[in-house]
């Protein structure tokens, strides 16, 4: 049975001109996984938030949009909240309470159930994600991942019969990803929850996939099962959202049926291809170096940094992987100057950094920008913050969004905004914590092209990241953090071969012969 | 107090509450003798590791010092500071307050120890569930608040903002960091919103669940401390319980009703305390060696 029709679908915003979508036409059927992809902007968030009324943005909207033969608009408040289930991107601002049980609770509540039916529904969620043992907790006290969790679980607690998800992995490390969709998978397959899923990178979902929609300027360009999908070559925008078995499948020409998952692709490509490593090379100045450094946040606190090494030399490009919490945001914070450690040694251009003094570190020698690049812009506009600042010579043109208040701006521009911002300083030394999150393959692009450019002048990065595949394009060398401490430190191409969970799908595919 | 602190929330607001309020009524320095031996018991077995009750003791001293200072009624003097008497009653007027200020005090602490935010909404349901919905949500604000503020100034540092300087300029530099702050509140309070409305918040009337039960051993100390509160009280209402201060010292009339109340009110008063040592030798003696 079809529980949503969508027929020649347009939605125009208030206040735009162009269209957000255009002409959609589709159906899903009763259990069925559906993933939409396409770039930042092409209308995936949109069309979620029409199939949820709760959410449906102001505006003109044309065609039919039909839940279970009834039109999403007049369905009841009840039934919407009840049946139709959303979990968005960011984890941390879509939980309400300040408990996990009170979380667990909300939708049942909200619904007024009888006390029994709730217990129950709320005890079955909690068993089956595993929350039993953080029942009780504080909500703040999750991890991003178990966060995220937590928005699925409250959600199912009202048994609803389609789920929509926009970018809800996109904040997560690739171990919490792989958890959280494997966890949505296994929902669909056991409850026949019908999903509907908005990603960028379909690395995880496109096994699980029954229904691929690429959407490109609010038009469908491509519907059908996966296979099926990717039977022809796709456009270049659409190849660049698959995951790696795809992209070097229709990149290395070579003909058959199209690999989707890793072990796929490794029948094809294991032992044909030939080692080919990028150039990685630097000066041997130092600029940093960070010898048996502790940090703890407070004096009855646990160690974040236990005795932590580091150096980091000029015009290197260095990734610092770890799993989420690991504290690799304090290593970066207490290289930067901006958390004070307790014992050891940070020299900066073989300068002490206490003996920077009244802020000239950041004058034009180190700069940082942190993960929620939000907090780069204080003024009304993105331009504020740009006041004497030759706009030409920033490596991304952000001419564009100036005017636009920095909400309104999408999270990838966003991001590439912040970066000219804290680059803008002229800086040598630059630290990024987890800088391409909810970044898209194009955005991404760019962002590599600037890290290599600045490079090539001798300016150094020290880079948190999950995301392996950056690193195979612009690291130099490449840290694992583990217990505070920074375990092990190689090139770019050494750590990845070597690494059997934190390396590319390209990597695992090919040997290690190619990153 | 892991007795007391497992039981339901409304017998130890009701504890709490009436001992807070018989002692501060008969102000009678035997009543608050009493209760301050039970509230530094209860503390000292409340705290954590490194707590001390330094800043209590500091508040205990001043309250006593000030009075007999400031005050120049009383029968008795006892020493002359120029002209001004310090009269015995004075002394032992601010002695009593101060012990009863620090016994509340112990008493506060102990409470908020034992009352986590999950307790306190569990007592205001009945009243108002969207009420407890917004205290829960309240909570989690506050730190998540804080966090991001803390991020904004060390962002701004990192890219080169100076906040310091002038007086003028560090107040534009704060305006500007509590304005991002403020924008970033309204904009994730949209996506709570949001969130909220998604899950069925406002299509009806909202319920409450919590999972406080009834044990039988509360059960027991509520009809306890009922009868304990009675048997303070009602003498009170034939005898004078209360202590006179001024003109002259004067302890009220020892009969058999008020040696019931004060006896009650002892009992009251280390009721938890009493229950909590039963509870642990239960357990050591007899669920321990199943």
């Amino acid at each position: 049975m079809e529980i949503l029709t969508v027929k020649d679908l347009s939605f125009t915003y208030k206040n735009a001109g162009a269209p957000a979508l255009s002409d959609v036409s589709f159906s899903v059927s009763e259990g069925e996984f559906v993933t939409l992809c396409g770039p930042t902007g092409c209308g995936k968030s949109t069309l979620l938030r029409l199939i949820k009324k709760e959410l449906t943005p102001g505006g003109e909207l044309s065609g039919e949009l039909l839940y279970k033969g009834e039109p999403v608009k007049g369905l009841p408040g009840r039934i919407s909240a009840e049946q139709i289930g959303c979990v968005v991107q960011r984890p941390e601002e879509q939980i309400v309470c300040d408990r996990v049980s009170g979380e667990l609770f909300f939708g049942a509540e909200s619904l007024g159930y009888p006390r029994d039916k709730a217990y129950r529904r709320a005890a079955e969620v909690s068993s089956f994600f595993g929350f039993n043992d953080v029942f009780d907790k504080k909500t703040p006290e999750l991890s991003g991942g178990q966060k995220q969790l937590l928005a699925l679980a409250s959600v199912l607690v009202t048994s609803p019969s389609l789920i929509l998800l926009d970018e809800p992995t996109s904040r997560l490390d690739p171990v919490a990803a792989a958890d959280f969709i494997s966890m949505l998978a296994r929902i669909n397959r056991q409850l026949g929850t019908t999903v509907i899923i908005a990603e960028h990178n379909t690395s995880l979902l496109l096994e699980h996939t029954d229904k691929l929609i690429f959407l490109e300027d609010g038009r469908i360009t491509a519907c059908g099962t996966p296979r099926g999908v990717l039977e022809t070559k796709p456009s270049h925008k659409v190849l660049s959202d698959m995951p790696a078995p795809v992209r070097m499948f229709f990149e290395s020409g070579k003909t058959g049926e199209c690999p989707l998952t890793v072990k796929e692709g490794r029948k094809i490509f294991d032992g044909t291809t030939a080692a080919q490593y990028r150039n990685t090379s630097f000066g041997e100045k130092e600029v940093l170096s960070l010898k048996n450094v502790y940090f703890r946040h407070k004096r009855d606190g646990k160690d974040v940094l236990k005795g932590l090494d580091m150096t980091v030399y000029e015009g290197e490009v260095r990734f610092v992987f770890g799993g989420n919490g690991c504290g690799k945001t304090t290593l970066l914070r207490c290289a930067a100057g901006l958390a004070k450690h307790y014992s050891g040694d940070v020299r900066v251009f073989d300068k002490k950094i206490s003996a920077y003094k009244n802020g000239e570190l950041y004058e034009n020698k180190v700069s940082m920008l942190y993960q929620d690049a939000t907090c780069v812009f204080t003024h009304e506009t993105v331009g504020g913050e740009f006041k004497g600042v030759d706009i030409s010579c920033l490596p991304y043109d952000i001419s564009g969004l100036l005017d636009r208040h920095p909400y309104d701006v999408s999270g990838g521009e966003l991001q590439m905004a912040a970066l000219c911002r804290v680059l803008s300083t002229g800086p040598r030394l630059v630290f990024l914590d987890e800088p391409t999150k909810a970044m898209d393959a194009a955005a991404k692009r760019i962002f590599v092209n600037t890290v290599l450019k600045l490079k090539e002048n001798g300016v150094s990065f020290v880079i948190s990241c999950h995301d392996t595949e950056l690193a195979a394009e612009c690291a130099d060398t490449c840290s694992m953090m583990f217990d505070g401490k920074l375990i092990c430190t190689c090139k770019t191409e050494d750590f990845l071969r070597e690494n059997r969970f934190y390396t590319t799908d390209k990597c695992r595919m090919t040997g290690g012969k190619l990153i | 107090m892991i007795w007391f602190k497992s039981c339901n929330p409304y017998i130890t607001l009701l504890y709490f509450l009436s001992v807070t309020a018989l002692s501060a009524v008969y102000n009678n320095p035997l009543y608050t003798a009493v209760t301050l031996a039970s509230a530094l018991c209860m503390f000292i077995m409340c705290r954590g590791r490194g707590k001390t009750a330094f800043g209590f003791f500091m508040i205990f001293l001043l309250t006593f010092i000030v009075n007999p200072i400031i005050s120049k009624k009383g029968a008795t003097p006892l020493i002359f500071i120029g002209s001004d008497p310090i009269t015995l009653e004075a002394l032992i007027y601010g002695l009593n307050s101060a012990s009863l200020i620090a016994a509340v005090l112990f008493l506060f602490y102990c409470f908020t120890d034992i009352t986590d935010s999950e307790k306190l909404m569990y007592m205001l349901s009945p009243f108002s569930a969207s009420f407890a919905l917004t205290v829960s949500a309240v909570l989690r604000f506050f730190p998540l608040y804080v966090r991001q503020a803390e991020q904004i100034s060390e962002q701004q540092t990192a890219a080169g903002v100076r906040g310091g300087g002038s007086i003028p300029e560090r107040v534009r530099y704060g305006g500007r960091i509590f304005s991002a702050l403020s924008t970033w509140a309204l904009e994730n309070g949209i996506v709570t919103a949001d969130s909220m409305e998604c899950r069925g918040y406002g299509t009806g009337r909202r319920s409450f669940y919590s999972a406080y039960g009834f044990k039988k051993s509360d059960g027991v100390f509520l009809l306890t401390e009922i009868l304990l509160i009675a048997g303070a009280v009602i003498p009170s209402f034939f005898t004078s319980c209360t202590y006179e201060y001024y003109p002259g010292l004067r302890f009220p009339e020892v009969n058999a009703l008020f040696i019931t109340s004060a006896s009650c009110y002892a009992l009251l008063v280390f009721l938890p305390l009493i229950f909590e040592i039963t509870d642990k030798i239960k357990w050591k003696f007899l669920l321990s060696k199943i």
